[in-house]
């Protein structure tokens, strides 16, 4: 009977000191993170029989429990990963935010700068200061570009560098993890739970969870295997290493040691910063690169029509290289518009104008074709032009020269003297044809006599492309290369669409005359057949003056309604007709025009006759080109040829150099008298325009656009991010409620503890004093 | 589960409260000193996107008016000048009505000429008005000269160097201006209507057209005289036509009764008495001036009616002759040098002198002025009676130059004042488009004031408050 009741007494004091170190643990570990509180599980002990009655025994201790949801755990666990995402997020993106600052010192500025400095240019394009002010905004433009091209790199190597980072803590929580897992393990094999270190397992799970999105799955053993993206990290008593992987383009890959091919990444900071390492960065910086890529483009397209201060070029060497990319050491055998530029080549014409010194301008039609023009047969089409010579330097560069006493240029100057070979009321006996194309056949003839020299044209079939519509020009090249006809004074040229015999000599004493053939009739000489075509000793001199202001590119063609005197004959007239054939004009030179008088023809363009005589019967007449556009193909910014600016794109921007020792290159004029600003205007035009390649926008407005959804992200990102942050709160808070230590109840639980123990005490003593008594007795 | 409050979840609160509420201070702070309510893209997405679209606006009305201030410069500095050219021309004016005063002495005429050859190069410096070298009349070839001096036969002449081209100014959403006007518009503004001929040789313009500009001098020479049929009456050449200057074929009438001899229309010439020192040489004159020197010492006093033909050749810049075909009605002579091309009518040519061709409505002011100096210095056109003729002329292409030059002034008149509009209508769009951009990005001081009250009410608070809730532990009242 004692013996119970000491064991009783026994067992109550060894409860309340096991439930008093129980209260300390907790209190203690108020503020440990991750810590759910303890809580000793009491139970009475098995009662023994005595005397036909079961008796108790007292209390004892059975476990000791953590308070813990495991549901609000997973909870957290996922919420965590979420935060963990959006806050890496917003730490990047405001980090991009600021590379962009603006709107004070950012690129929109320098961009409004510069186009600030080519309307001051256009107000005095002489002015050698404000040229130069225009290539030195145009440097800090360039280098602003480079400059956030670059800074936007770094930040991007920067998140790469932070995944490393944050993958080694990642291995190291989930060694961490399995360690906990053995050690918890060992320790439960007894049966009793291991409550701290399940507690400290549960924490690293919270840490790890802030940095990739796991799941956790604890088995009957114990063992918590914790998955991501559902390649396994920590299983039983292992734990397999995450890595980097780097790839040649630059892509990062996560890997798992066992598992095979790369490891989608979600959640937690690792998930924010390999989208954003992967997704914003390369976005924004391809826009970036495109917004410069068609800034080149744009002004580069307006400035290389344009003529500089200095006047047309004798020599020209592009910045932009050609690549030899069939790898055969050549690079003549390359298609232009796939010889590594930059820029894109198109189907279509070049223009190019060669001036001499003493004023005389003769334009010269490149046809291009995307998909048939090679290196070396552009080459060949540069070196045909007459007193230009091209070639391709040691760099991959193409230069182009002229001879001395001339100059070159691109634009859209209109030839002050368009009636070169004579063939309107000039010196020379001059003989027109109809317009072609003819139709001949092989061995088609034409008898011609030159002063008292006869020659015989033949036509052959392989003289053409196709001889049943022949071209004026094949004509021409058949006549001009008959034997015997350049030493007879015969020459053959070409205007519009029809072939005209001359005399090479001018002057009353010349004379042409179609004898026969039977190349005659398709040519529509028919009724020429024996009539000499005399020379005359004045010729009329045809002035040209103005700006073609229309859009397209034409030749217009003007051809007198009679034969007569101008500012003689009464209703002589000179009629202009475009390219389809259409009259666009009517001049009158007939008795009351005085010579040397302006007429206007229309779209800017006027024009004068001197005195002289004209013939509608000799079909005279000359070829006006009004060029709109001189190079519709982009060869000009493809190569690099009179650009402002070089590169391809954010990361190379820059002004040509040559500009920079020498502002005068500039290319500010359209029609080559340095006071005219025509490019400039169509400079500031740029700005407006929509692009293709931007989807529509202008180079502006992407700008606008980039900078927009930049901030767009990162306030999108901070407004996730705090709403989130608000939920994870409140399921801490809600854990705090489950989990957490209350120091006033602890205090309680242990007055209460503490009485308890008291009176197991007392009830000790009492029983000792009974056996005191007992034994007295004795 | 009872709700039940954890020690932590106290302390975490008032931790979460201090801190929200100090961002929000620090916010509010720096707003509050860098006056801007949206301090970066993310603050306000929207509102800085199209701030950013707004300030290109602006941007662009800056250089417009910037662009605008370069070229009224330009615009009024040109219209002063003009203003200046216009009354030089006004006085230059009055000069030649005083030269046509007949009572004039030739040293009067001369002093007047002088005065016009001054105005003419005060005229010359304005038309080539220049400023850092930039030319304000040449059109868009401001690097050259507008107007370049020649000597081309002894004669000077004003040449037009520059283009015809006008400059353009894009004043933003408003358009372009010019801002120049080319000097050949307004000093040397062609407006062909023939060309005139002034001559006392009986030279008259053929029927075919003629090009050029300005002016032309002809220059009629008497090459040799050939008249068959005089040795018979016993009268000679004196000294062999050399002195003659009759041209083309002339009736000579030797009326030994009257005792006169006549050179086609011209007056009798009494022949002088036989002895008398100007038998050797007389000199007969036809209506046009053109003489022939006959000796009559030897003159059998027969009457004498036959032709007597004067060859000639003609010049236009003084150095080549060409034979006059005094048959052809439209002879055509070429100046090499100027490029003019006229046709003549020898048919009625008696005499040889000096023919002043101008082209109707193509002499620019400096010629104008040229040729009235040079006419009233010459003796000779006075004489002939060809002074009023040929400045009446001239001063016709004078006062048509002078309207040229007011339209110019006009011109860039409506310019600059069109530039003015477009300034201030720039300058209150750059006005109303900042404040835009105000509304959205700028902060609002009371509002930040509120905001700053609040925060720090806020701030407070909670720190009173949770001060209380964390000093009331139960661990106190143990004792």
């Amino acid at each position: 009977m004692a013996g119970i009741g000491m064991t009783t007494g026994l067992r109550a004091l060894l409860t309340a000191r096991f439930g008093l170190d129980t209260v300390g643990h907790n209190i203690s570990n108020a503020t440990t993170p991750g810590y759910s509180r303890q809580r000793v599980a009491l139970a009475a002990t098995h009662p023994l029989m005595s005397q036909g009655m079961f008796v108790g025994t007292g209390v004892e201790a059975l476990a000791v429990h953590r308070n813990v949801d495991a549901l609000l755990h997973r909870r957290i666990l996922g919420q965590t990963a979420s935060v963990g995402s959006l806050a890496a997020r917003w730490t990047g993106m405001s980090e991009m935010e600021g590379l962009f600052s603006e709107p004070e010192n950012g690129l929109g500025g320098l961009m409004d700068d510069w186009y600030a400095k080519v309307s001051d240019l256009s107000a005095g394009p002489e002015d050698d200061i404000l040229r130069t002010g225009l290539v030195a905004s145009g440097e800090d433009l360039g280098s602003r570009f480079r400059q956030l091209h670059g800074q936007i790199g770094e930040l991007r190597d920067s998140f790469a560098s932070q995944l490393e980072i944050r993958i080694g803590e990642v291995n190291e929580l989930a060694r961490a993890i399995s360690n906990f897992n053995r050690e918890i393990g060992k320790t439960e094999v007894g049966g009793a739970t291991a409550n701290d270190l399940r507690d400290g397992r549960d924490e690293a799970l919270r840490r790890l969870s802030e940095l990739v999105d796991v799941k956790a799955i604890e088995d009957a053993q114990g063992v918590m295997r914790v998955i991501v993206s559902g390649s396994l990290i920590v299983d039983s008593g292992k734990a397999h290493e995450m890595s980097l992987f780097k790839g040649q383009d630059g892509s990062l890959a996560l890997e798992v040691d066992g598992v095979t091919g790369a490891v989608p990444i979600k959640g937690g900071q690792l998930g924010g910063l390999y989208e954003l390492y992967q997704e914003q960065a390369p976005t924004h910086l391809k826009s970036l690169d495109a917004i410069a890529h068609e800034l080149i483009r744009g002004v580069n397209r307006a400035h290389a029509i344009g003529v500089p201060k200095s006047g047309p070029f004798e020599s020209l060497t592009g910045s932009n290289r050609l690549k030899d990319m069939d790898g055969d050491g050549q690079l003549t055998d390359e298609l232009l518009s796939k010889a590594g530029l930059p820029f894109e080549i198109s189907s279509g014409t070049l223009y190019v104008s060669v001036t001499a010194d003493d004023g005389n301008v003769t334009r010269h039609a490149l046809p291009i074709s995307a998909t048939h023009t090679t290196v070396g047969g552009f080459l060949q089409q540069l070196d045909a032009v007459p007193h230009l010579s091209a070639e391709v330097d040691a760099l991959g560069r193409l230069r182009i020269e002229a001879e001395a006493g001339y100059g070159f240029d691109f634009s859209r100057r209109l030839d002050p003297h368009p009636d070169d070979d004579g063939t309107f009321g000039g010196g020379a006996a001059s003989l027109g044809s109809a317009t072609g194309p003819f139709a001949l056949s092989d061995g088609d003839t034409l008898s011609i006599d030159v002063g008292a020299t006869n020659i015989a044209v033949t036509f052959a079939q392989s003289d053409f492309a196709a001889i049943s519509a022949a071209t004026a020009s094949e004509l021409a090249d058949v006549i001009n290369n008959t034997p015997g006809a350049t030493s007879a004074g015969l020459v053959a040229v070409v205007v519009g669409d029809a072939l005209y015999l001359q005399t090479a000599g001018t002057g009353a004493s010349e004379s042409l005359t179609v004898q026969g053939g039977s190349a005659a009739a398709a040519l529509g000489l028919a009724g020429q057949i024996g009539t000499p075509v005399s020379g005359s000793n004045a010729s009329v001199a045809v002035t040209v003056s103005g700006g073609y202001t229309g859009d397209v590119n034409d030749e217009w063609i003007f051809r007198p309604n009679g034969d007569g005197v101008i500012g003689t004959t009464p209703g002589l007239k000179v009629d202009v007709f475009d390219g389809s054939g259409a009259k666009i004009a009517t001049l009158d030179v007939g008795d009351d025009y005085q010579p040397g008088q302006l007429l206007t023809v229309g779209a800017g363009v006027s024009v004068s006759f001197g005195t002289g005589t004209l013939s509608a019967s000799h079909n005279d007449a000359f070829g006006l080109d009004v060029i709109a556009h001189p190079d519709t193909t982009d060869t000009l910014v493809a190569l690099g040829l009179n650009s402002f600016f070089v590169g391809s794109d954010a990361s190379d921007i820059g002004v040509r150099e040559e500009l920079r020792d020498d502002p005068d290159l500039i290319a500010a004029s359209s029609t080559g008298a340095i006071g005219d600003a025509g490019i400039l205007l169509d400079l500031l035009d740029v700005q407006d325009t929509a692009v293709a390649a931007l989807d529509g926008d202008t180079v502006q407005g992407r700008y606008s656009d980039l900078v927009g959804s930049v901030g767009f992200e990162a306030g999108v990102a901070i407004t996730a991010l705090e709403a989130n942050q608000a939920l994870l709160d409140g399921l801490e808070l809600r854990r705090e409620e489950i989990s957490g230590v209350n120091v006033d109840e602890e205090m309680v639980r242990m007055m209460q503890l503490e009485q308890s123990y008291t009176a197991a005490v007392q009830y000790i003593q009492t029983l000792n004093q009974l056996q005191d008594d007992l034994l007295n007795l004795l | 589960m009872s709700p039940r409050v954890s020690t932590n979840t106290g302390f975490r609160q008032v931790l979460n409260g201090i801190t929200f509420n100090q961002l929000r201070l620090v916010r509010t702070q720096n707003q509050a000193s860098t006056g801007k309510r949206v301090l970066q893209p993310s603050d306000d997405p929207a509102a800085m996107s199209r701030t950013i679209q707004l300030m290109q606006r602006s941007a662009q009305a800056q250089r417009a008016m910037s662009g605008i201030v370069l070229g009224l410069s330009d615009s009024n500095l040109g219209a002063s000048t003009l203003e200046d050219a216009s009354g030089m021309i006004a006085d230059a004016r009055v000069l030649v009505l005083q030269g046509l005063n007949g009572t004039l002495s030739d040293e009067d005429r001369e002093a007047i000429a002088s005065q016009i050859e001054l105005i003419r190069e005060q005229l010359l410096d304005a038309a080539n008005f220049q400023i850092d070298g930039r030319h304000l009349f040449s059109g868009t070839a401001t690097d050259k000269q507008a107007f370049e001096e020649l000597s081309i036969g002894g004669h000077l002449r004003a040449v037009y160097r520059g283009n015809h081209d006008t400059k353009y100014l894009r004043i933003g959403s408003e358009g372009e201006v010019s801002t120049n006007v080319p000097g050949s518009r307004v000093f040397a503004h062609a407006n062909p209507s023939g060309a005139s001929l002034s001559s006392k040789t009986g030279l008259e313009l053929g029927s075919s057209a003629h090009s050029g500009s300005g002016f032309e001098h002809l220059v009629l020479r008497h090459d040799s005289t050939s008249a068959p049929g005089l040795a018979a009456a016993g009268i000679a050449l004196a000294a062999g036509g050399a002195d003659d200057t009759f041209l083309g074929d002339q009736a000579l009438v030797v009326d030994p009764v009257a005792g006169t001899i006549t050179l086609g229309d011209g007056d009798p010439v009494a022949i002088p008495g036989p002895g008398s020192a100007a038998l050797v040489d007389l000199q007969v004159a036809n209506g046009s001036g053109g003489t022939i020197h006959l000796d009559l010492s030897g003159w059998s006093s027969a009457a004498f009616n036959g032709t007597v033909s004067g060859a000639g050749s003609i010049s236009i810049d003084g150095s080549t002759f060409e034979p006059i075909d005094f048959a052809s009605a439209d002879q055509q002579i070429v100046h090499a040098a100027t490029g003019a091309i006229v046709n003549l009518d020898m048919t009625g040519v008696e005499s040889a002198g000096e023919a002043l061709l101008s082209f109707d409505g193509a002499v620019n002011v400096f010629d104008a002025l040229q040729i009235i100096a040079e006419t009233l210095k010459d003796p000779n056109a006075n004489e002939d009676g060809l002074l009023a003729e040929r400045l009446n002329r001239m001063l016709d292409e004078l006062d048509r130059g002078h309207s040229d030059v007011l339209e110019g002034m006009g011109k860039l008149g409506a310019q600059s004042s069109r530039m003015n509009n477009a300034n201030s209508n720039l300058g209150d769009l750059d006005v109303r488009i900042k404040g835009l951009v105000s509304d959205r990005m700028d902060a609002d001081y009371s509002e930040i004031a509120i905001d700053l009250a609040k925060g720090q009410l806020s701030l407070q608070a909670v720190m009173a408050v949770g001060s209380r809730i964390l000093e009331t532990s139960f661990v106190r009242f143990l004792s």
